[in-house]
């Protein structure tokens, strides 16, 4: 038995109301243009179990830096070549959240572009997690969920009102 | 040696380079071998003083080897990137 058998586009169109449900409790259909050998593989998957994927495997790791004069604070994160400033680390975090929300819109609506520039094609995962969330909030929880210091002072933040 | 800019030096760098301003803060562009720079330049006025950790990271995502190349770049107006 095979797991992934690969159907053509018009297998997969016939079966499409199957594959939809199939999808949804968890298998996975690939197609495959067999007319095209320039076109990858096309896999359909769950929603949930893609973001579940995505949400485990690329993680934030956002760097502090604070300014030795203590005139403010640089949050970078360096696998994005973004970053976010501001006086505080609260307003730093909240910058760069913006950042990063406004480059995952730019990203996701023109993929096909930054798909083929090499310093910027495996940015896609990272930006699909930030592009779900339209709140700046949330936002900033993901950036922040693998950092104490930033949970730490969202923290104090929300405390505040 | 510490490296110290301002904004407007960002913006001359930013500029000699071909990067366009898209939005307030936002300039990008790309270079001849085809990668695509993209960096953030808040608008404090040209003589706003940058925190050394923000021209760290404006300078790799120019495409900067660090802040020293970044420097001798601003200095050299000769050289090109």
């Amino acid at each position: 038995m095979t797991f992934f058998e690969e159907k053509s586009i018009s297998k997969a169109k016939q079966d499409f109301p199957n594959i939809v449900r199939e999808a949804a409790n968890g298998f996975e259909s690939i197609t495959t243009n067999f007319k095209s050998s320039n076109s990858g593989n096309v896999s359909i998957i769950s929603t949930d179990i893609f973001e579940e994927i995505l949400d485990r495997a690329f993680k934030f790791n956002p760097v502090v830096e604070k300014d030795p004069d203590g005139n403010g604070y640089t949050i970078s994160i360096e696998e994005l070549l973004i970053h976010g400033d501001a006086p505080t680390l609260f307003d730093a975090l909240k910058d760069l959240a913006e950042n990063l929300m406004d480059y995952a819109q730019d990203y996701l609506t023109r993929i096909d572009f930054f798909r083929q520039i090499e310093n910027r094609k495996e940015h896609y995962p990272y930006l699909r997690r930030i592009v779900k969330h339209k709140d700046i909030n949330q936002v900033m929880e993901v950036i922040a969920e693998c950092h104490t210091d930033l949970q730490q002072v969202i923290l104090k933040q929300s405390q505040k009102g | 040696m510490p490296y110290r800019f301002t904004t407007g030096d960002l913006k001359t760098i930013a500029k000699r380079l071909g990067l366009q301003k898209i939005n307030a803060n936002k300039w990008n562009g790309a270079d001849i071998k085809g990668n695509f720079w993209q960096t953030y330049i808040h608008n404090h006025g040209d003589g706003a003083q940058i925190l050394p950790g923000t021209a760290k990271q404006q300078a790799k995502q120019m495409g900067f080897k660090d802040m020293e190349d970044m420097y001798d770049f601003l200095i050299n107006s000769k050289r090109k990137r």
